[in-house]
């Protein structure tokens, strides 16, 4: 099944927009394709984070008297 | 490690992570680490954040919240129906002598996962790999 897109407007610094270029054509992806790849990452690392906090907490609360 | 990108998690080891005295609280805490680091779907059985729940209350029920909060954010949930613990009772005599371990091997093999860890022994189990927490830790460990 085809996820629906979303159209989105977004402003950038010159640098951030350079980049944003350079990256896409590096990487052989669309400036969207490239945009979302990275907030998909990034997103990963911050489940990751939340699930060790969980972790960390659980086994705290283990510990409570 | 692509045999471990979903992972069923057996009762026991949350039971293993709440309680410190537990003898392989470790040795499960370590495992579930390591498997958040690989970035692996963790299933269980919907109801263990209730038995958590249960489980904590004699330390309040502050406390007992907190757990389940952690436990629904570290685990994602797989429910369960009538013919899924009918199911587990026709086959809890051949490999298991805990219902509701059973009950864990018929969600894990419905949820699509290629593993399902056990706190300290794991059976052999047919259609998927079964390990102890103490395996899994071998295998991940980098």
């Amino acid at each position: 099944m085809r996820s629906r897109k979303i159209r989105k407007t977004i402003t950038l610094s010159k640098e951030a927009e350079k980049l944003l270029k350079e990256l896409s054509q590096h990487y052989g992806l669309s400036q969207s394709e490239l945009i979302e790849k990275l907030i998909l990452e990034r997103s990963k690392t911050l489940v990751v984070r939340k699930r060790l906090e969980a972790l960390k907490g659980l086994v705290n609360v283990a510990k409570e008297a | 490690m692509e045999e471990f990108k979903r992972v069923f998690v057996s009762r026991g080891v949350v039971f293993d992570l709440c309680d410190e005295h537990s003898k392989w609280h470790e040795t499960s805490t370590k495992a579930l680490e390591g498997l958040i680091r690989l970035e692996s779907d963790i299933f269980v059985s919907s109801d263990v954040p209730t038995h958590v729940y249960t489980y904590l209350l004699p330390k309040g029920p502050f406390v007992a919240l907190e757990g389940v909060k952690h436990t629904i954010t570290l685990f994602n949930l797989v429910p369960f129906s009538d013919s899924d613990l009918e199911e587990s009772i026709r086959i809890f005599d051949s490999y298991f002598d805990n219902l509701l371990e059973a009950l864990d091997y018929i969600l894990a093999k419905k949820e699509g996962c290629s593993a399902i860890v056990f706190s300290g022994k794991s059976p052999a189990l047919q259609g998927i790999k079964a390990l102890s927490t103490q395996e899994l830790c071998y295998l991940i460990s980098p």
